[in-house]
């Protein structure tokens, strides 16, 4: 455990995120360009609106925050070989394995790796413009995305605070931290900006939700 | 870790190598732990079907198949084995399972076609019956084509060959699986040499302590919460064995799948650590606050003061009493048993009538949980008759009744945090007695639809007059007790007489033991405490007259000495006996003369004499500056 904590050269940190990549493209099929601490989503060119609104699985952007990703139970993976539900493939549960005891100790690099592969923000870079993740603590994740100006015509607001839930819940089922702030720019410029906290929204009824409520003034 | 290994898989072990016929009675629909190492890994936690299916196979049996009367013969392990099965038997697999009826004895039939395996010896097979309990009404309304189905059965598991295997000569086998084996026709398994009936249990206090044992306890929390809060316990293991001691002793009686969403309900609820135990509250009762974690010792510091206010004269009961609830609330009851599911406190008042047992146990109520009604009285002498039981437990389905359960397991049900008072407690049947010893011993009772209802988080309070008169060999009546002798004379004589009632009288000295130290005996109500209990009626009356209707009432010296003397004359009735007094003496008379002079509200009345010797008795009155 101690030897695996150690400060790696940059050279061996390069071999570590390869190797991730490889296991992330195995696992989900298709893998983000990262850093250590520092996950940026695989941002695919941005099209028409409405058209990636209809996108099978992914609700229409104004009501994007009333589903999220499922929930990594990292607990069980510590302990389980397989998932108790089995619902989760020999593989993936493998992946989790291997990070669980690290990630459960607030190991920031395992926090990186895992949002490295898991890319929990992938699928939402179709309404957004560049997307980053940065974990400055094991209880606290921190996202900012560049708006999409074609979503800002409608109702910008809400627009920024449906995306911000739903991102905050597509992190809070990726990795075990219990606060989760997300920033809305445009050209750099800080339009909306959100805090969550794992307390709030557990089970919170999504479809009665007001992504406002959780507006910074 | 070193291998546990259940009662029951020791006796299978032993009887499948021995016995063709094996009845598996009890908790049949539980997942249960593998606990050795083969096909399946050891410590997994699966269904009992997977368990045996795996567990024969590593023996060397090459076709294990289950058979269930809605769906036929099938393996949804090892599809494989059904088709070798069907082989063997002459039958045709389709969409699959084999189709086969139960009932009858055609050839397609399900005990035919068990009987064609059981009887063949070219390979080893294993023939599972599951939900057998279902096959037939009950057993006693079969029909013939019933009887014939279990006789094939019988004549099946009485012919079973034997099969030479890789792994030895094993004897084809028939499981039966059933919740209880008097759902089977009696003549099947009674004086029958070939079968060995086996109980299947809830998971043992070690079973239960492996669940939680090393990291496998991290699986009961969220992973936010187990990230923030184990360090602390990696500091403190003792903390956390104390946590899991706790867990342990509270899921006594649970069953795997119970615990196993026990750990889910944690996990999903987000329950830090250090409130590990409120997941089985939550689970038993459906809150997580337990009323019983929220009582400060502080508050029960002044609570003898309090209850005082209430009950007089009775210092030592309540001394006694409240060392009771002192060790509940401490959590030091558990610590001389192995088990912490049994009730917070048991409790049995016993003496003179109207002493304020009663009282006590509803002042004990609104302490505790803040509300008088928490105390659910029941009255024993209601409970006389030998199906009493089922009035308090719930009748068994079929029986009148059953749809509404029983009296107090619907209100344990219904408020898992309450006083039980059992009044007159000597004159309930004696098969409630076995009852209150299976909720004394194990902290829950099954009722009549088959509900487990939890008696962990109640206190239990009998009373009971017994010791008070004793019968002469005639049947008559003496006091065994009398006012004149001290509280230490009572309280011996009536312990005395308590102890040979269960003792000598009922001859059930267990229910005795069960009730331990806490015989609490009341003293009589003595001319001191009677004063303290008249003067807090007088006052009581006065109070409420003036807040509810504006009236002044002042009695006088003189009038107040003759109310006194009149109503502690006798205090053979206690604390009851001066209300009485206090209600024909001044209740009554004073309503009387209140409405004979129009004297409704915003008044001051003097009270200068009582004739208590008038019949009915009367008051001397005046109104001291009325405006009306």
């Amino acid at each position: 455990m101690a030897d695996e904590n150690k400060r790696k050269t940059p050279d061996e940190e390069n071999e570590v995120v390869k190797m991730l990549r490889g296991i992330g493209s195995d696992l989900w099929g298709g893998f983000a360009a990262g850093g250590e601490e520092t996950a940026k989503p695989d941002v695919k060119p941005a099209a028409e609106p409405e058209k990636h609104a209809q996108k099978p699985g992914l609700p229409a952007i104004e009501r994007i925050w009333e589903i999220a990703d499922e929930t990594i139970d990292w607990t069980d993976a510590l302990v389980y070989d397989s998932a108790p539900d089995g619902l989760t493939g020999s593989r993936q549960w493998a992946f989790y394995k291997k990070y669980a005891s690290a990630v459960l100790a607030g190991d920031l690099k395992a926090y990186a790796a895992v949002l490295t592969a898991a890319n929990p923000l992938g699928d939402l870079t179709v309404f957004t413009g560049d997307m980053k993740i940065r974990t400055p603590g094991a209880d606290r994740l921190e996202a900012v995305f560049e708006v999409n100006e074609a979503y800002m015509k409608k109702n910008a607001k809400r627009y920024m605070a449906g995306l911000s839930l739903r991102i905050a819940r597509d992190l809070f089922a990726v990795l075990p931290v219990s606060e989760v702030g997300v920033e809305a720019c445009e050209n750099g410029e800080v339009l909306f900006s959100a805090e969550y906290t794992r307390d709030r929204l557990r089970k919170r009824s999504f479809a009665c939700t007001d992504p406002m409520d959780f507006a910074e003034e | 870790m070193e291998t546990l290994v259940s009662k029951w898989h020791r006796e299978l072990e032993i009887f499948s190598a021995i016995k063709p016929l094996l009845i598996f009675e009890g908790n049949v629909l539980d997942q249960y732990r593998y606990p050795v190492e083969g096909s399946l890994k050891k410590d997994e936690i699966v269904p009992l079907s997977r368990y045996l299916h795996t567990w024969f196979r590593d023996q060397g049996y090459s076709r294990v198949v289950f058979y269930s009367n809605l769906v036929g013969f099938m393996n949804p392990y090892e599809p494989e084995m059904l088709k070798g099965y069907a082989a063997l038997t002459g039958s045709e697999v389709k969409e699959g399972a084999i189709r086969a009826e139960f009932k009858g004895n055609d050839a397609g039939t399900a005990p035919n076609v068990i009987r064609r395996a059981m009887c063949q010896q070219r390979e080893a097979t294993v023939t599972v019956l599951e939900m057998a309990s279902h096959y037939i009404i009950t057993p006693e309304r079969t029909d013939q084509q019933d009887v014939n189905s279990f006789n094939i059965l019988l004549q099946s598991a009485l012919s079973a060959s034997f099969v030479r295997t890789p792994q030895g000569k094993k004897q084809n086998l028939l499981i039966i699986l059933v919740n209880k084996v008097n759902d089977l026709p009696t003549w099947f398994y009674l004086n029958n040499p070939v079968c060995k009936k086996i109980v299947l249990e809830a998971p043992d206090r070690e079973e239960r302590k492996r669940m939680i044992a090393g990291g496998n306890i991290a699986s009961f929390f969220d992973g936010t919460v187990y990230r923030q809060d184990m360090p602390y316990y990696t500091e403190h293991p003792d903390e956390l064995d104390r946590l899991r001691e706790k867990f342990v002793g509270l899921t006594e009686g649970m069953t795997f799948t119970e615990l196993d969403e026990t750990r889910r309900l944690c996990k999903l609820e987000g329950i830090r650590m250090r409130d590990f135990c409120s997941a089985v509250d939550l689970y038993k009762y459906g809150i997580k606050e337990n009323p019983w974690s929220t009582l400060s010792v502080d508050s029960l510091k002044n609570a003898k003061k309090d209850f005082e206010k209430r009950i007089k004269g009775q210092d030592a009961a309540l001394e006694r009493t409240l060392d009771v609830v002192k060790r509940a609330v401490t959590g030091m009851n558990g610590l001389s048993s192995s088990s912490t599911s049994k009730p917070k406190g048991v409790l049995f008042f016993a003496g003179p009538t109207g002493t304020g047992k009663t009282e006590t146990a509803k002042a004990l109520a609104e302490k505790l949980f803040g509300d008088e009604s928490t105390c659910i009285r029941f009255d024993m002498s209601e409970y006389g008759q030998s199906h009493s039981d089922q009035k308090l437990m719930g009748a068994p389905p079929g029986y009148v009744g059953y749809e509404a359960g029983g009296q107090l397991t619907n209100a344990v049900k219904k408020n898992p945090f309450a006083i039980l008072l059992f009044d007159e407690i000597e004159k309930a049947h004696s098969s409630i007695l076995d009852k209150f010893l299976q909720i004394l011993e194990d902290g829950r009772m099954t009722d009549g639809q088959g509900n487990t209802v939890y008696f962990s988080e109640t206190i239990i309070i009998f009373t009971s007059n017994l010791g008070i008169y004793v019968k002469d060999a005639f049947g008559n009546r003496h006091p065994n007790v009398t006012m004149d002798m001290t509280y230490d004379e009572v309280r011996a004589k009536v312990r005395s007489a308590v102890e040979d009632h269960f003792k000598l009288e009922l001859g059930r000295p267990e229910i005795l033991n069960r009730i331990g130290e806490n015989i609490v005996v009341f003293d009589y109500i003595r001319p001191e405490a009677a004063e303290l209990i008249l003067r807090s009626q007088v006052d009581k009356i006065i109070k409420n007259l003036r807040e509810q209707k504006k009236i002044e009432i002042v009695i006088g010296d003189t009038a107040y000495d003759h109310l006194r003397e009149a109503a502690l004359r006798d205090l053979s009735n206690g604390g009851r006996g001066i209300g009485n007094q206090v209600e024909s003496l001044l209740i009554n008379p004073l309503s009387r003369w209140l409405f004979d002079n129009g004297v409704t509200g915003n008044a001051r009345v003097v009270i200068d004499d009582f004739d208590t010797q008038a019949n009915p008795a009367s008051v001397v009155c005046r109104v001291e500056g009325s405006d009306q």
